[in-house]
C-alpha cells in the first residue's frame, strides 16, 4: 500500500501489525529499527527512497497474533454478506 | 532468512488482490523535501495510525465506525510527549493492540527516540506526539482538515522531521 501512495521515504519491514519495530520487551531490535527509520532519513537523496530491512519474525506467519480478538465492523459485515449470500443460493 | 525485498501481505494474504487493484499515485508527483541539517540538530515527532490518545480525552469515534464500517474517524489525538506508557489508550479496531499496551515502542518509539535525544542523536524529541486511527477509507477529511491541523501545530513547534509508524 505504501508503495502505491508514492512517500519520499519509506523503510519496509516483514513483521506483523501492531508489532512492526519489534515484539514486547525487544528494546535491542526496536532500536535496530529505528537506526534504519534514522538512517533513511539523513541519507535519502530523493523521493520514493525505500529501503527493505533484513528482518524475519520469528513465528509463521499463519501462527502471529495480530488480529483483535472481535473482528473489525467492516470484515464483520463482510462476512454476514457472504453467509447470506451462501444461504440464497441453497 | 534475510529478507531482501519485504512481502507486505505476507500476515494478510486475503488483502493482496484488493489493493493490488488499487490505482497507484504518480512516483514523479512525489513531494520531496531534503533534510536541511543533520539529524542530530533536527527536532523530530512521532505519528502513529495506533488510535493512541490520553486517557480523558475524546475516544476515536468507533461507535460510528461499528454503525457505518465502511467509514473510519479521520481525526487526530496530540499526546504530551511527557505521557507515559500506561497514561493513554492503545485503541484499533483493525489490529491487536494489546501489544502496545504492554510496550508502546513496539509501534511507538517514544523511549526509544527520547534514549536518541538524550544521546545526541537527534537534536530533540518534540514536545506534542501525534495519533490518527490508521483505517480510513475516506482520506479527504484526512487531507483537508487533519494534516493541515497537525502541520500547523508541528510548525509552532518547530519540527524539522515527522517519523509516521504505521501499524
Amino acid at each position: 500500500m505504501t508503495e502505491k501512495v508514492a512517500v519520499p521515504r519509506a523503510a519496509f519491514i516483514q513483521y506483523p501489525f501492531g508489532r512492526q519495530l519489534g515484539d514486547v520487551g525487544d528494546r535491542k531490535m526496536q532500536r535496530k529499527i529505528c537506526d534504519y527509520m534514522t538512517d533513511l532519513l539523513e541519507s535519502a537523496q530523493g523521493p520514493n527512497t525505500h529501503v527493505h530491512l533484513p528482518y524475519e519474525w520469528p513465528e509463521p506467519p499463519h501462527q502471529t497474533k495480530w488480529r483483535p480478538d472481535l473482528p473489525p465492523p467492516v470484515l464483520l459485515k463482510r462476512m454476514k454478506e457472504e453467509e447470506e449470500a451462501r444461504n440464497a443460493t441453497r | 532468512m534475510v529478507i531482501t525485498k519485504v512481502d507486505g501481505f505476507i500476515f494478510y494474504p486475503k488483502q493482496k488482490e484488493r489493493i493490488e487493484k488499487l490505482g497507484s499515485s504518480d512516483p514523479t508527483k512525489t513531494p520531496w523535501t531534503p533534510l536541511s541539517k543533520p539529524l542530530l540538530e533536527c527536532r523530530v515527532t512521532l505519528v502513529s495510525t495506533a488510535g493512541i490518545f490520553m486517557k480523558g480525552d475524546v475516544s476515536f469515534d468507533y461507535d460510528r465506525e461499528r454503525a457505518e464500517p465502511s467509514w473510519g474517524d479521520p481525526s487526530h489525538r496530540e499526546i504530551p510527549r511527557t505521557a507515559g506508557q500506561d497514561d493513554v489508550e492503545y485503541s484499533h479496531l483493525h489490529i491487536d493492540t494489546s501489544f502496545l499496551a504492554k510496550d508502546r515502542n513496539v509501534a511507538w518509539p517514544v523511549d526509544v527516540f527520547k534514549d536518541y535525544e538524550s544521546e545526541g542523536k537527534i537534536g530533540s524529541l518534540a514536545d506534542t506526539l501525534y495519533s490518527i486511527m490508521g483505517y480510513i477509507p475516506n482520506f479527504n477529511p484526512l487531507i483537508k482538515r487533519t494534516a493541515p491541523l497537525m502541520i500547523d501545530k508541528m510548525k509552532s513547534e518547530e519540527v524539522d522531521a515527522v517519523f509516521i509508524i504505521p501499524v
